[in-house]
């Protein structure tokens, strides 16, 4: 058995990646209403500059969520990589156990 | 809801309540999907089964991803955060513009009739509210927050329509504004009136008042005025006005005296400003057989007769006289204990703002004066009320004399000793 689930991994990284376009295309079209927002006054100027501050801290979110699924996808790819080495190097039994054991300890499985 | 609301005058305030509250939706959209699919997802991130494995074989790799969703997580927290608070903000604005648009076109009219004093409000004509309005720009705002507290109420006292009291309203909208706790601080360099002498009218007491709202050191400024005569040691609070109509719930600062504060005091609650006058006359040294004076103008007249209601309930000071100035404070249970005279200015809409009578008992008088400039604005002036105190000192109405009579003590002092404090807010 190989323990790395590469392919779970990649499917929660893909999560993240989507909730990252989500979150751009949100604050995008937030971005376009208010410019057809049509309120002059001083409170809507305030009101115009904090919005810009929260889309702003939204396309960072969006931004930082990007980069935690490539993070996330590059981690598993690798963890494969290594776990694969290992198996080529041991005979397919002692990372497998060890990957196994550790999973299994600390989820506290069987 | 109406559609466009274009409110004219210097700063062209211009808006539609319904693209505000359409904005607001598309906020929460925003919210709703941090919230529901974006928190959890990256909580559940750090366990999830298929990471502990891969984390065993390439351990810096997982360290990697859990500081990045850790990252997101905080940033998620703060765009959920921001995007509750300001579709708050917008629905409060769309429900001030919407209502001002209402009052503007609808209630005026009625008002005048309801209230039959077509001559203190004939000055509202159509043009000249709305100029009021946007005279100045924080007032415009903030006005539209107001009326949006009475406009559907104004009426509703009187079962012309239905609806909930502005206290109610008030209250509800309140807790929007942050109160926090108040750090009040002695100014003993600001100016004083006691080389004048103690106070001998209700002139003089408004003079007081006037002197402290024009040099408030940036607001918040009160006066103990400590008075020594025949009838032993009283004292005598000078309690100013708003100094900031923060209409945005999220810009609530220092300033004690701000929109927050009023809408307490409307509500009848005890707030920064209130518990900031306790603790000065504290501070003071005042004993609680001592009587006490609350003088307020605006804002500071309702603190002053929420305050009065509450230290006649607590003991701990014994509030006997309350003077107003240009405040709503109609709907204040101010216990018949409590003499209070209340100034309202013909032509001034702020003492209206409450759409209650004040009430008529023998302990409460309310004196309609007629003083100041043209304009909502000059009307409700601090020095326009000082002016008609003055116009009052003069009046041989039997109310009047009552009302000197039972101050008498407050204006027979030979000694006058004035402790100035800035309440802020912590």
């Amino acid at each position: 058995m190989h323990v790395v689930d590469e392919h779970r991994i990649r499917q929660l990284a893909g999560q993240l990646a989507g909730a990252a376009d989500e979150v751009h295309a949100t604050a995008g079209r937030l971005r376009t209403a208010a410019a057809g927002l049509g309120w002059h006054s001083p409170a809507g100027d305030a009101f115009a500059i904090v919005l810009a501050g929260l889309l702003g801290r939204s396309d960072r979110l969006g931004d930082e969520l990007a980069g935690t699924a490539a993070a996330l996808t590059a981690h598993g790819n690798r963890a494969a990589r290594h776990a694969a080495e290992l198996a080529a190097a041991t005979g397919g039994t002692v990372a497998g156990r060890a990957a196994e054991r550790a999973a299994h300890e600390l989820l506290g499985w069987g | 809801m109406s559609g466009e609301v274009v409110l004219h005058g210097g700063t062209g305030i211009r808006t539609d309540p319904d693209r505000l509250l359409a904005f607001a939706r598309q906020l929460d959209l925003l919210g709703r999907l941090v919230e529901h699919e974006l928190l959890g997802r990256l909580a559940g991130l750090g366990v999830a089964p298929a990471l502990l494995p891969a984390a065993a074989v390439d351990p810096a790799g997982a360290a990697q991803v859990l500081a990045l969703t850790a990252g997101c997580l905080a940033l998620a927290a703060g765009v959920l955060a921001g995007c509750h608070a300001l579709a708050t903000a917008l629905r409060a604005a769309a429900a001030g513009y919407a209502e001002a648009d209402r009052l503007d076109r609808r209630v005026l009219p009625v008002l005048r009739a309801v209230r039959q004093v077509p001559a203190a409000l004939g000055a509202l004509r159509h043009g000249e509210f709305q100029r009021a309005l946007t005279a100045d720009p924080y007032l415009a705002d903030a006005g539209l927050d107001w009326l949006a507290l009475c406009g559907g109420t104004l009426l509703g006292p009187r079962g012309v329509l239905p609806g909930p009291t502005p206290g109610e309203i008030a209250g509800r909208v309140a807790p929007l504004y942050r109160d926090g706790r108040p750090r009040v601080t002695s100014r003993p360099g600001l100016p004083t009136l006691d080389a004048r002498g103690a106070p001998r009218s209700a002139g003089d007491l408004l003079a007081g008042l006037a002197l402290r709202e024009r040099q408030d050191a940036g607001g918040g400024a009160i006066d103990v005025r400590l008075l020594d005569g025949p009838g032993g040691r009283r004292a005598i609070v000078d309690i100013t006005g708003t100094t900031d109509w923060n209409l945005d719930p999220l810009r609530v600062g220092g300033q004690a005296t701000d929109l927050g504060t009023n809408l307490r005091a409307l509500a009848g609650h005890p707030s920064v400003m209130s518990r900031g006058v306790t603790e000065a006359l504290r501070r003071a040294g005042v004993r609680p057989d001592e009587p006490v004076m609350l003088v307020g103008h605006s804002q500071g007249g309702m603190v002053a007769a929420q305050l009065a209601t509450e230290l006649t309930r607590t003991g701990e000071f014994r509030v006997s006289q309350v003077v107003t100035a240009g405040s709503p404070v109609g709907l204040a249970a101010v216990p018949r204990s409590v003499s209070v005279l209340s100034l309202e200015n013909r032509g001034d809409v702020v003492p209206e703002l409450d759409g209650a009578d004040n009430p008529r008992t023998p302990s409460w008088l309310t004196a309609q004066v007629s003083r100041g400039g043209a304009g909502v604005g000059g009307r409700h002036a601090v020095t326009a009320y000082q002016a008609a105190a003055r116009d009052l000192d003069a009046d041989r109405d039997p109310a009047l004399a009552r009302w000197r009579a039972g101050a008498r003590g407050f204006l027979r002092a030979r000694t006058v000793h004035t402790l100035v404090f800035q309440v802020r807010r912590d």
